[in-house]
C-alpha cells in the first residue's frame, strides 16, 4: 500500500542577489510503501534536504505535489498543517535538535502535548516506548547532561510518540560517533521491521546499507535507485559502484 | 592596514547594526540634550533674581548630578548588552585575521563616531529645546522669567565633559571584553548552555515575608519626620523583597506550576512554563531593576504632581487667613501707616474685607508642667477672648482657660516656675489660629489669662498685635493688593504673609519640583524601556533556535505568535504589576509626606497618583507592542 506520493516536483529558490534562481529539485517523483525503509544518497547540495522539507510539509514546492495517505499537503490549511505534521510524521535531525530548556521526558512528550493528549495517554506511551530505546533512566536529565546517541535516541521517541505514519530522517547518524551510529541504525532496522516506515537522508553507505531502497539524488533529480530484493540481502556492493560512477561522471564532464 | 579602512569599517558595522544601536543612540541623544537643559538653568544666573529662583537652581544642581549617575548606570548597562551580542562579530573578525589590536581600533572609531553624534545631537536639540523648555518652565511656575533660553557656553562645556567621560567609561569597558576574551569565546557570544535555576524555598519565603514586613513598616510610620527609621527599613525591606520576588519567588511558582501536571502538560502552558522557568535566572536581576525603576519613576510623578496641584490645599493649610500681619506693640506709628495703606488699596482694588481678626498676644515657651520640656503656647487677655467669642467670662486671677491642639494633654494644674496656676476650663476650640509649625509640628497651648492674672505680666513686656483677615474680590485683585501690601510692610519692616504671595512662591518652587520630577520620569522611564527592550531583544537571538525547533516539531505559527506574546506579556507586565502594588501600598506613606509639606488632600494625591499610573502604563504598552513586534521579527519570521 502507499502511504506517500512524491509527483513531479520542483523547488526554485529566489536568492536576493540579482534575482538568481536556483533550482533546488527539478521533476522529482517516487512513492513510499507501507514498511518501507528508505534511504536518500547525494552530494552536499544536491536538494536531499529540500525534498525532505517539503515531505515534511515544512516547505512548499514550486510546482507538483505530496500526497501522504491520499491527501495533498495542498489541500490542508496552514493552520492545519501543524496539527497534521504532528500526528502523521516523525522527524529525526542531524542536530537532534532537542529542547534545551526541557528534560529528557519532556521533550519526548512534546508533541503530545502540542496535540493536548491527556495524561493518561501520555503514560501509556511513554513507558513503553523509552523501555525499547534504553533512555528509562534519563528522563530528569536534560540535553546537555547525556551523550549524543542518547540525544539522538531520544529525538527518535520523540518522532515516534505520535506513532506516525512515517518518519523522516535527515542524516541522522551526521553528529555521532560510529558506536552510536551503529546503535542507531540497528534501532531503525528494527523499528522497520515492526512495521514503520521510514525516509532517511544519509552520506554513509553503511546507513544506506540498512535500508531496502536507496534513491541516489544529484542537482534535483533522482538518477538511479537500488533496492533489496531480499530483506537480508547486503547493497553496500551496489551502492558504493552506483556512487563511484556518479562521482566519475561529474569528472569527466 | 590604513587609517581609512578602520573608519570604513567602524561605519559599515555601525550601519550594520543600526536597528541594535538607534535605540541606544536616540536615549544618549536625549540623555545629553536633557542634561543641557537642566545644566544651563541650574548656571543660569538671571534665574537666581527671580522669587524662589534660588530653590529651582537648587533643585536643577541636584537634578545635573541625578541625570550624570543615572547616565552612567544605564548607558554602561545598556552598551554592555549590545557588546554582548556583537562579541560574535567580533570573534569572527578575530577568525578573519584581524588582531586584537586592529579590532580595538575599529571598536575605537566607532565609539569615536557614536559619542561624536550623540553629544553633537544632543547639544543641538538640547540648545533648540531650550526655549520651549524655559517657556513650558515659565507657565509652570507661573513666572515670567527675565531669559530666553539662549545658548549657555558653560553648560555646554559641561555637558561635553560629562559625556565625554561616561562615554569613555563604556568605550573602556568593551575594550576590555575584547581584551579577556578569546577567539573562540567570542564567536560563540551569548549562546551557552545555561542550567535550569534550582528551586529556592527559602529565599522565596524570606522573600515575602519581608515584602510583609516593609509593607507593614510603611502602615506604621505615623510622623515621617519622627519614625524616619521606620521609613528606612520599610524601603530597605521591600527593596530586597522586589528583587528575592523576582529571583526566587518567580522560580518558585513556576515550578509549583510545573509540578501539577494537569496544568503543565497542556498545550498553551507546557511551551510558556518552560521557558519562562529557563530564562528566569537570567530575567531575575533585571526584571526587579525594571520593577523598582519603575515604582521610583511613579513615586517621583506622583509626588511631584500632587505637590503641584495641592499648593492651594498646602496655602490654606498653612494660612489661616488671607492676610495675616503681625508686629510688636510698640511699634504702633508703622502698624497705623501699614493699616492706612492697606485701607486705601483695599478701595484701590476693589475688594472687600471679611472674617476680620484683630487681637494681641504673645508666643512663648516655657516648661508648665514640670517635665523639664518646654511648651509652645500663644496667650491672651481675657478681654480680647470675650471680645473675639462675643461672651462675657470672668476669671481669678490664678485661672487661666486652655485650648490645647494636642486633645490628649490635659491637666488641671500649671506650674510656672514658682507660680501654681489652675485650669478653669478646657476649651473645645479657639476663635484663632496662629501656629504655623505644620501638621507634624509642635503642639500648642492657647491660654487666657485675666488682666491682674499671674501670668499677665509676660504679656506687659512682650506683646504683639495680630490683625487678619480674608478679601472677597477677584484673584487678580487679591493678588496685586497683596503684593502692594508686601511691599510697604517690607519697606516698614512688618511681619506680612498672604495667601497669594505664598501661592505664588509655592508655584514657583513646586512648579521647578514638577518640572525636574517630570524630566526625571522620562529620563527613567526611558532608560526602563530601554532596558526591558534590549533585554527582550537578546532574549529573542537566544530563542530563535528553540521556536524554529518548535516549529519543526509541529507547532503553528499562530501557537508560536501566541506563545510569544504571553510571554513577553508576563515578562513586560510582571515589573508594572508589582510597580503599581508598591505604589498603591506606598500611597497611605506618601500622603503622611505630603503632610510635612502642609499637603493633606487626599483626593489630590489620590488623583495625582491615578494619573500617573494611566500615562505611565500608556507609555509602558506602547514600549511593549514594538519590543513584541521586534521580537517576533527575530523568532518567528512571517513567511515571505
Ligand atoms: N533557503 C534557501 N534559499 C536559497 N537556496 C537554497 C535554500 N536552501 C537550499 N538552497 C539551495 O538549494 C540547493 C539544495 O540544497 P539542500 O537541499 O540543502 O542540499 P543537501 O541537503 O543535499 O546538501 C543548494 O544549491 C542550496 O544552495
Ligand atoms: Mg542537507
Amino acid at each position: 500500500m502507499t502511504i506517500l506520493e512524491v509527483k513531479s516536483l520542483k523547488k526554485i529558490y529566489k536568492t536576493r542577489f540579482r534575482g538568481n534562481q536556483v533550482e533546488a529539485l527539478s521533476n522529482i517523483s517516487f512513492s513510499v510503501d507501507q514498511g518501507e525503509f528508505i534511504a536518500i544518497m547525494g552530494e552536499s547540495g544536491s536538494g536531499k534536504t529540500t525534498l525532505l522539507n517539503i515531505m515534511a510539509s515544512l516547505d512548499s514546492p514550486s510546482e507538483g505535489s505530496v500526497l501522504l495517505n491520499g491527501k495533498s499537503y495542498a489541500d490542508i490549511r496552514e493552520d492545519e498543517l501543524s496539527s497534521f505534521r504532528r500526528d502523521n510524521l516523525g522527524f529525526v535531525f542531524q542536530d537532534f535538535n532537542l529542547l534545551d530548556n526541557l528534560n529528557i521526558k519532556d521533550n519526548i512528550l512534546l508533541p503530545l502535548v502540542l496535540s493536548n493528549c491527556s495524561r493518561k495517554v501520555m503514560k501509556e506511551r511513554l513507558f513503553p516506548l523509552v523501555r525499547k530505546l534504553g533512555i528509562e533512566n534519563l528522563m530528569r536529565k536534560f540535553p546537555y547532561e547525556v551523550s549524543g546517541g542518547q540525544k539522538q535516541r531520544t529525538a527518535v521517541a520523540r518522532s515516534l510518540i505520535t506513532s506516525p505514519s512515517l518518519i523522516l530522517a535527515d542524516e541522522p547518524t551526521g553528529a555521532l560517533d560510529s558506536h552510536s551510529s551503529e546503535e542507531l541504525l540497528k534501532l531503525f532496522s528494527e523499528l522497520n521491521r515492526e512495521g514503520q516506515t521510514i525516509m532517511m537522508v544519509t552520506h554513509s553507505v553503511q546507513a544506506a546499507g540498512c535500508a531496502n531502497r536507496v534513491l541516489f539524488i544529484k542537482d534535483g533529480k533522482i538518477i538511479c535507485e537500488v533496492s533489496k530484493h531480499s530483506p537480508n540481502e547486503d547493497i553496500t556492493q551496489k551502492i558504493f559502484s552506483v556512487l563511484s560512477a556518479i562521482s566519475t561522471a561529474r569528472e569527466t564532464s | 592596514m590604513n587609517k581609512q579602512l578602520y573608519r570604513k569599517l567602524a561605519l559599515t558595522n555601525l550601519k550594520k547594526n543600526a536597528s541594535m544601536m538607534l535605540p541606544y543612540l536616540i536615549t544618549c541623544i536625549i540623555v545629553v540634550s536633557f542634561y543641557y537643559i537642566v545644566s544651563s538653568l541650574s548656571m543660569n544666573t538671571q534665574l537666581k533674581t527671580v522669587s524662589s529662583g534660588n530653590f529651582i537652581v537648587d533643585v536643577m544642581k541636584f537634578g545635573s548630578l541625578l541625570f550624570a549617575a543615572l547616565s552612567v548606570l544605564f548607558l554602561l548597562y545598556t552598551n554592555s548588552f549590545i557588546m554582548k551580542r556583537r562579541k560574535k562579530e567580533l570573534g569572527l573578525y578575530h577568525i578573519l585575521g584581524l588582531e586584537k589590536k586592529h579590532i580595538r581600533k575599529v571598536l575605537t572609531w566607532e565609539s569615536a563616531i557614536t559619542s561624536f553624534c550623540s553629544i553633537a545631537s544632543g547639544l543641538i536639540i538640547g540648545v533648540v529645546a531650550n526655549q520651549f523648555v524655559t517657556a513650558i518652565l515659565s507657565k509652570m511656575i507661573g513666572t515670567k522669567l527675565p531669559f530666553s533660553g539662549a545658548i549657555s557656553g558653560p553648560a555646554v562645556v559641561k555637558t561635553i565633559i560629562t559625556f565625554v567621560i561616561i562615554f569613555l567609561l563604556s568605550f573602556l569597558y568593551n575594550l576590555r571584553q575584547i581584551h579577556v576574551a578569546n577567539p573562540v569565546e567570542l564567536l560563540k557570544g551569548g549562546q551557552l548552555g545555561e542550567k535550569e535555576p534550582k528551586a529556592k524555598g527559602l529565599l522565596a519565603g524570606l522573600g515575602l515575608g519581608l515584602l510583609l514586613c516593609g509593607y507593614t513598616l510603611s502602615f506604621l510610620v505615623n510622623n515621617p519626620e519622627k519614625d524616619s527609621n521606620m521609613m528606612l527599613g520599610a524601603v530597605v525591606c521591600v527593596l530586597v523583597a522586589t528583587y528575592l520576588l523576582f529571583i526566587a519567588v518567580s522560580i518558585q511558582v513556576l515550578k509549583l506550576l510545573q509540578q501539577n501536571e494537569h496544568f503543565y502538560y497542556k498545550s498553551k502552558n507546557f511551551t510558556l512554563i518552560s521557558g519562562m522557568l529557563y530564562r528566569m535566572k537570567q530575567n531575575a536581576l533585571g526584571l526587579s531593576n525594571i520593577c523598582i525603576l519603575s515604582t521610583a519613576t511613579l513615586l517621583i510623578m506622583t509626588t511631584t504632581v500632587s505637590l503641584y496641584f495641592g499648593i492651594n490645599n498646602t496655602v490654606a493649610n498653612e494660612l489661616d487667613h488671607d492676610i495675616s500681619i503681625n508686629a510688636p506693640v510698640a511699634d504702633k506709628d508703622k502698624v497705623s501707616k501699614l493699616f492706612k495703606s492697606i485701607d486705601k488699596n483695599i478701595n484701590k482694588h476693589s475688594l472687600k474685607r471679611k472674617n476680620v481678626l484683630k487681637y494681641t498676644g504673645g508666643k512663648f515657651a516655657e516648661d508648665l508642667d514640670a517635665d523639664g520640656k518646654f511648651e509652645m503656647f500663644f496667650l491672651m487677655r481675657l478681654k480680647e477672648y470675650n471680645h473675639l467669642t462675643r461672651q462675657n467670662m470672668s476669671l481669678s486671677k490664678d485661672e487661666v482657660l486652655i485650648f490645647s491642639e494636642d486633645p490628649t494633654k490635659h491637666s488641671d494644674t500649671l506650674t510656672l516656675g514658682k507660680k501654681k496656676l489652675s485650669v478653669k476650663e478646657y476649651l473645645k476650640k479657639f476663635p484663632i489660629k496662629n501656629n504655623s509649625a505644620g501638621i507634624y509640628g509642635q503642639k500648642w497651648l492657647y491660654i487666657v489669662s485675666p488682666k491682674d492674672g499671674l501670668l499677665a505680666d509676660k504679656l506687659s513686656r512682650e506683646s504683639n498685635l495680630y490683625y487678619e483677615f480674608d478679601l472677597t474680590g477677584k484673584d487678580q485683585d487679591k493678588s496685586n493688593f497683596s503684593y502692594a501690601i508686601s511691599k510697604e510692610a517690607e519697606r516698614l519692616g512688618i511681619q506680612f504673609e498672604s495667601r497669594s504671595g505664598y501661592h505664588d512662591d509655592l508655584m514657583v518652587r513646586f512648579g521647578g519640583l514638577l518640572f525636574l520630577g517630570m524630566l526625571i520620569s522620562i529620563i527613567l522611564f526611558m532608560e526602563t524601556a530601554l532596558s526591558i527592550f534590549y533585554k527582550q531583544i537578546s532574549e529573542g537571538y537566544d530563542d530563535q533556535t528553540r521556536f524554529k525547533i518548535l516549529k519543526k516539531i509541529g507547532m503553528s505559527q499562530k501557537e508560536i505568535r501566541n506563545t510569544i506574546r504571553r510571554q513577553i506579556l508576563i515578562v513586560f507586565f510582571s515589573p508594572l504589576v508589582i510597580a503599581l502594588l508598591h505604589l498603591c501600598v506606598a500611597l497611605p506613606l506618601v500622603m503622611k509626606l505630603m503632610k510635612i509639606a502642609f499637603m493633606d488632600s487626599w483626593a489630590v494625591t489620590l488623583g495625582s497618583s491615578a494619573v500617573s499610573a494611566t500615562v505611565f502604563i500608556l507609555i509602558y504598552g506602547a514600549v511593549f507592542l514594538l519590543t513584541e513586534r521586534t521580537y517576533r521579527k527575530i523568532v518567528a519570521p512571517s513567511k515571505q
